[in-house]
């Protein structure tokens, strides 16, 4: 039993870690409606930037508990990150189509092979010898908030502008909402939201390498927004659920089925742009909505 | 001196591979607006299907026609069956489709011949569809494999492979083919109208579902061209290569102008180049940052890129 536990506390903690940079994505996504593929770059942005504060500033500062030191890295790799974001979106954002997802991309690539060449951060070894500082209370902690941060947030002026921007930017425009600073706050937010995922890993790992930044990263994180539902935060921890769960369950399962997951989550995400839209969260939400409504009309009624 | 000129000969070589998968970026884009990420991975399997063909037995001018044929009527069906139904929904759901199509076809391919590359005559794995094949297309006879030529035009600091200048003829002669059948040709015509002004070009007649097939076509066929190029210069053939080298002639696509013919000639080039310099000068760790350098200072500073027009969008 106590093997369990322990062998259990690395997923859950990976599915924390991926479900708190799937919700900073469906800001983008599903809120915005932009596409990010290089949603992993501001998550190896927020790590490299919050090891690099604990193992180098830290202790010049003279920074020992480790409570204060984590929470200041976390502060330092949702700063980073959100800066790298404003670096990538402010020129892709003033353009028409598509380039956003392809800058998005260009920048984990070039960030990658930026950090294989910087040696003080391990370059293609990785950085080790970060000290342990989270633990799986932070991270369900830290999903929590971001979590419930990003439901409040919809409510607000801005993120009801950033939504109608998605919906229709010369209706939104019309209504006096400027849909640049709307779609880059979206941005900006969610890649603060990866650096913050990305703190939470290397203290928790204790390593991280420029492999973190890859495309095939951040094509995981788009995968569980868009298998989960892009349009519901609960979409997006279900997909990354999904994403971290799948895999573990595998292990069980024949080599030949194991091997081949990407291929079902290919499929799955071909499947739900064509045929559900709402992802799979809209499964589950269609299985309990008739109480939920209903109670919600008896308490309009009660109001009125 | 002589060092740069002979990189940038090198790197032409590369760039007109990269040019030949940016054709059909460019054209998709064009007509649709929408980057076709599964493009690359058209590239692979028509690599792929190349190398399986000719060391099936076919002479190499019919397995390419072939490959061209099957990978561009694939092209077809994928548009047809995972992007059509997507449009009027909005720019970012055929986005998310391709993505996902070009994981589902590099994982289809790397579960089907393996995850190792594959070099040039293939290994066919030994069952009873693949023995009726190779029975089919050859009898027993020799593997005659394509063979690029070897020698050199040799002026002493300066030396210029065959290969690599047949590889840039290629794409020259492809890029010029492909301008002429586009302005002289009436459903070349069509494609050209199709990108300027969707709407009236249906007005005038032209044939919506058809243009955007053979738009379809035409790229994938092209990508073929380029997956036996690199697929012979490498001599070797991996599930990756679509992903790397796609990304990249994006890039390039979008340096020349994306939806400009020759613009994807330049940007391959420019990028080939780029990279051999990289290479050259001993910084070649940096050198797969490169494409995405420049795909990120033309946003910047060109975003049109270096031979397209800059378009005012109405609303």
């Amino acid at each position: 039993m106590e093997q369990l536990i322990e062998y259990s506390i690395l997923p859950l903690m990976l599915f924390g870690i991926t479900a708190i940079q799937a919700l900073g994505l469906q800001l983008i996504l599903g809120g915005a409606g932009l596409l990010s593929l290089g949603h992993a770059a501001f998550y190896a942005v927020g790590g490299y930037s919050a090891a690099a504060f604990t193992v180098y500033a830290a202790p010049a500062l003279g920074i020992t508990q480790p409570f204060v030191m984590m929470l200041l890295s976390l502060g330092v790799g949702a700063i980073s990150a959100m800066l790298a974001g404003l670096l990538v979106a402010v020129p892709c954002l003033r353009l028409q189509g598509d380039y956003l997802a392809m800058a998005t991309l260009g920048f984990a690539e070039i960030l990658g092979t930026a950090l294989k060449n910087i040696e003080a951060v391990g370059g293609t070894r990785g950085f080790t010898g970060i000290p342990k500082l989270s633990s799986l209370l932070w991270v369900f902690v830290v999903l929590a908030l971001v979590w419930w941060m990003l439901h409040r947030f919809r409510r607000t002026g801005l993120g009801m502008a950033i939504q109608a921007t998605r919906d229709d930017e010369i209706a939104a425009r019309s209504l006096g909402i400027n849909t640049y600073s709307s779609k880059l706050s979206a941005f900006v937010i969610g890649s603060a939201i990866a650096g913050l995922a990305g703190a939470l890993y290397v203290h928790a790992l204790q390593f991280i390498s420029p492999d973190e930044a890859d495309f095939s990263r951040s094509v995981i994180i788009v995968l569980a927004v868009v298998i989960g539902g892009m349009t519901s935060l609960f979409g997006s921890v279900l997909g990354a659920l999904i994403l971290v769960a799948v895999p573990e369950v595998l292990r069980f399962a024949p080599e030949a089925i194991r091997e081949q997951r990407m291929i079902y989550f290919a499929l799955i995400v071909i499947f739900v742009m064509l045929f559900s839209p709402k992802g799979l969260q809209s499964l589950i939400v269609r299985l309990l909505p008739k109480r939920k409504s209903s109670a919600r009309a008896a308490a309009a009624g009660g109001k009125s | 001196m002589f060092d740069l000129i002979q990189y940038i000969v090198d790197g032409l070589a590369v760039g007109s591979v990269y040019a030949l998968i940016a054709l059909g970026y460019s054209m998709v884009f064009g007509v649709l607006q929408l980057v076709n990420f599964a493009h690359g991975e058209l590239f692979m399997v028509g690599a792929y299907f190349v190398m399986y063909a000719i060391s099936l037995g076919l002479p190499w001018p019919m397995a390419l026609a072939l490959g061209m044929t099957f990978v561009g009527l694939f092209a077809v069906i994928m548009e047809r069956l995972c992007y059509k139904p997507l449009r009027g929904a909005g720019k970012l759901a055929p986005l998310i489709t391709a993505v996902g199509l070009s994981l589902l076809l590099q994982n289809l391919v790397q579960a089907i011949l393996g995850p190792n590359p594959q070099s040039y005559p293939a290994q066919l794995p030994d069952s009873s569809v693949t023995n009726w094949l190779t029975a089919a297309v050859k009898g027993s006879g020799e593997v005659v494999l394509p063979q690029l030529p070897e020698g050199l035009f040799d002026w002493g600091d300066l030396v210029i492979r065959h290969r690599d200048l047949l590889i840039f003829l290629v794409a020259v002669g492809v890029t010029v083919g492909l301008e002429l059948f586009l302005r002289k040709s009436r459903p070349g015509r069509g494609i050209r109208a199709l990108a300027l002004q969707p709407n009236a070009a249906r007005l005038v007649g032209v044939p919506f579902d058809f243009t955007i097939s053979l738009t379809f076509f035409i790229g994938a066929a092209l990508a073929v061209v380029a997956g036996l190029l690199q697929g012979m210069a490498d001599n070797q053939v991996t599930p990756f290569m679509g992903i790397s080298s796609g990304l990249k002639a994006f890039a390039a696509a979008v340096l020349g102008g994306i939806g400009v013919i020759p613009g994807a000639l330049v940007g391959g080039l420019v990028l080939g180049i780029a990279e051999r310099l990289l290479v050259g000068y001993d910084l070649s760790t940096y050198k797969d940052g490169a494409a995405f350098f420049i795909l990120i200072l033309v946003l910047l500073l060109r975003p049109q890129g270096l031979l397209g027009k800059a378009r005012m969008v109405k609303v």
